[in-house]
């Protein structure tokens, strides 16, 4: 245990405790502080009274005062400038334990949820299959749908304002002469461009074609109306087979990377023809109506 | 240390820093010396934040490791004391001017009153100990110091600002 000790005679006297109040007025400066240092020296870490040292301190300031200017916030502040890790040390280690705490916490949540996602899948597969109904098989299903949708962008159909043409578009052609163009694709594929949009009105019948053009080849739409009693009846060649999509019955043949597809409704006939596959074909089919 | 503590010893230092550093100037005369020491001693806390947080007298631990702080330089300070060899007289012969008149300029007014209370006025330590409200040993440190600064500014070793 510490005692405070320090080089001063007594000159008070042994008579006076410590803890009563000596006459100050009696006293010199420097009986004062002797005395100071005595009682001090007299008390150690547990019995020091601060009491009495701030007493004799007080009455020492008002005769000769001394650090007048000593500012004990500023002082603190310079303390923790100067020493800026011991202050901040424990919360740093503190946020670092509390962050370390908390991702363990968020992992743990993180891989409960999904245990119980897991088992209300495998509850839901196995009772689906019961009921013989995959939803594996329709969530890929709806997964394809979803790849083909966000992969199909339509080739240009439209061509530019100042083509000079007489019709921007298959669909302007048709409803500037009269033909309802609800049958007619809204998508080709993507790497196909209009190039020409004509139209040919004879007394008998009306020829709507438009022309595609891609690297690979070229795409043909062709319409005809017709105004007499003939109606055309396409010639099914052998290895065609018919296609079924939104009601309509579509004809389909291919040959030698050339794809043909033809339909036929009241006095209209249709025909796609290019070097297009069998699916594009079958795309374009599909998109008739703006499906 | 966190921050429970923190606050705890920054109470403690808004309550006992300014009789801690005055105790200190008092003994040593230095004030430099007195901030740096009570500094020290709340330095000292912070690393033992949990001894002094949980001591049941907290004042009583500042004050006497202030205390220890304090007796380690005033150690220093006697063995690199200036020596003043005899007392001087109490009024010099044939003086025509006060001795202020030869101290040179650049010496604080603190300085300049301890050298003129020990050789103008011929004042023993105990008594400018007394006027002053300081220990002997901080007079005699505070003198060996204005005598220091004094010589060097004489010789011409430190510049007056």
């Amino acid at each position: 245990m510490n005692r405070i000790k320090f080089t001063g005679k007594s000159v008070a006297g042994d008579a006076e405790n410590y803890g009563i109040r000596p006459n100050f007025a009696q006293m010199s400066n420097s009986e004062l502080l002797y005395e100071l240092e005595e009682k001090l020296s007299a008390m150690d870490e547990d019995s020091f009274d601060f009491e009495i040292a701030d007493s004799y301190l007080k009455e020492l300031q008002d005769r000769a005062p001394v650090m007048t200017e000593y500012d004990p916030e500023f002082e603190w502040v310079r303390l923790n400038e100067k020493h800026p890790l011991i202050f901040e040390d424990d919360i740093f280690l503190r946020r670092n334990v509390c962050s370390g705490k908390r991702d363990k916490t968020r992992a743990v949540r993180i891989l409960r949820i999904a245990e119980i996602a897991a088992a209300v899948v495998l509850c839901l597969t196995i009772s689906a299959n019961a009921f013989n109904f995959n939803p594996l098989k329709l969530l890929l299903n709806w997964a394809e749908e979803i790849l083909q949708i966000q992969g199909n962008a339509s080739g240009v159909m439209e061509l530019p304002e100042n083509s000079g043409s007489q019709y921007r578009s298959l669909e302007d052609a048709l409803n500037k002469n009269k033909v309802s163009p609800a049958l007619c694709p809204t998508w080709i594929p993507e790497d196909y461009k209009l190039v020409d949009v004509s139209a040919k009105s004879s007394e008998s019948l009306t020829s709507i074609s438009a022309y595609y053009a891609a690297p690979r080849g070229d795409l043909f739409i062709r319409i005809i109306k017709n105004y007499g009693q003939w109606a055309e009846s396409s010639e099914k060649s052998p290895g065609g087979y018919i296609y079924e999509s939104s009601g309509h019955e579509y004809y389909i043949i291919t040959n030698f990377e050339v794809s043909k597809a033809g339909w036929v409704d009241g006095s209209c006939s249709y025909t796609i023809e290019g070097k297009i596959s069998e699916n594009e074909l079958k795309k374009m089919i599909d998109s008739i109506g703006g499906n | 240390m966190n921050r429970e503590q923190s606050s705890f010893i920054s109470a403690l230092h808004s309550k006992y820093a300014q009789s801690m550093v005055q105790l200190t100037y008092r003994r040593t005369g230095d004030a430099e010396l007195s901030k740096d020491l009570v500094q020290e001693t709340f330095l000292i806390a912070c690393c033992k934040s949990s001894v002094i947080c949980n001591h049941r007298n907290p004042a009583g631990w500042l004050f006497c490791t202030l205390q220890n702080l304090t007796m380690r330089e005033m150690k220093k300070f006697c063995h690199s004391e200036v020596a003043l060899t005899g007392d001087f007289p109490a009024e010099a012969e044939n003086q025509w001017f006060s001795a202020d008149f030869y101290l040179p300029k650049g010496l604080s007014e603190a300085e300049k009153e301890i050298i003129l209370m020990r050789v103008d006025r011929g004042l023993s330590f105990e008594e400018i100990s007394n006027i002053k409200g300081i220990s002997e040993v901080a007079c005699r440190k505070q003198l060996s110091r204005a005598l220091k600064n004094c010589r060097e500014l004489l010789e011409g070793k430190i510049s007056i600002k």
